[in-house]
């Protein structure tokens, strides 16, 4: 025999329950109808890398099984020195200890954007080089690598 | 208590079934298809909304300018990794009279996003372009 107070508690549970599940699901629909859902797209995103240092690296990215590659950087700013420069080189490695050229690129010497639409690598890492030239006191760029299948 | 979890039972079966009927949740990934009829450009710059460009990254798009009454439009298919620096992948060229039909037909690796972009150039005063795009899943 079911008292009064188990149907006033079963009845909000049962409510709860139910908004959590519509909850959830409009979650689902909208990962789904944006297309990220179910996605694995090894990403290096680093923006807005400031620095004076001759030569240096990005981020590593680990491409996993993934060696079809967009590639993109891009200068934003540049000042200082004597006709400074940057160049940008795509690099790629089995290890992430011994690291090869996949490509190289043009001097920039004002903000601009190197972009590489064909990179296929067959190594498991991933990252962009760059130097400068004419000593800048600034360099500052965006790095973005996304591998697909 | 058993009906309690009958209902329960009914209801997480009937969203299951909606949402695998939807596409979203049967196992198969919707197909990346952006399709923007009958923009009209009265601007500078047009953006289309964007795709995600799938697991492959690889996208087909077709452009058609189907009017232009003044000045001339440039078309560029752009992409992106964090659906805000936005880069140029193809320019299709420049279009001064209508019509104008431009086809990229995928043979490219995209970032996560893509996009159709229209400038358009000496204010034209009406300027209507149909645009998609296909995403392989």
């Amino acid at each position: 025999m079911r008292t009064t107070k188990q149907k006033y508690i079963r009845i909000p549970l049962l409510l709860a329950l139910l908004a959590g599940l519509v909850w959830a699901l409009a979650l689902y629909d909208r990962a789904a109808a944006d297309g990220t859902s179910g996605l694995n797209i090894p990403s290096l995103e680093q923006t807005a890398l400031s620095t004076s240092a001759a030569s240096g690296t990005s981020n590593v990215l680990d491409a996993g099984e993934n060696g079809s590659c967009a590639a993109v950087a891009e200068l934003t700013a540049l000042s200082g020195g004597s006709s400074p420069g940057v160049t940008y080189k795509v690099q790629t490695s089995p290890n992430g200890t011994n690291w090869y050229d996949a490509t190289s690129h043009a001097a920039c010497t004002a903000a601009c954007v190197k972009t590489e639409y064909t990179l296929r690598v067959y190594m498991r890492y991933l990252r962009f080089s760059w130097a400068t030239t004419g000593t800048p006191s600034t360099a500052t760029t965006n790095f973005y690598i996304n591998c697909f299948r | 208590m058993r009906r309690t979890l009958s209902i329960l039972g009914i209801i997480a079966v009937a969203c299951f079934i909606g949402s695998a009927r939807a596409g979203t949740g049967s196992g198969d990934a919707p197909r990346a298809t952006f399709v923007e009829l009958d923009l009209q450009a009265e601007f500078g710059g047009a953006s289309t909304g964007r795709v995600v460009t799938g697991s492959q990254g690889r996208c087909a798009a077709r452009l058609n300018v189907t009017a232009l009454a003044i000045g001339n439009l440039d078309s560029f298919l752009q992409t992106s990794s964090d659906d805000v620096n936005w880069y140029t992948a193809v320019s299709f060229g420049n279009c001064a009279a209508a019509p104008c039909s431009y086809t990229h037909l995928g043979t490219i690796q995209l970032l996560r996003y893509a996009r159709l972009f229209v400038v358009a150039n000496g204010s034209p005063s009406l300027a209507t372009v149909d645009m998609i795009m296909d995403c392989p899943p």
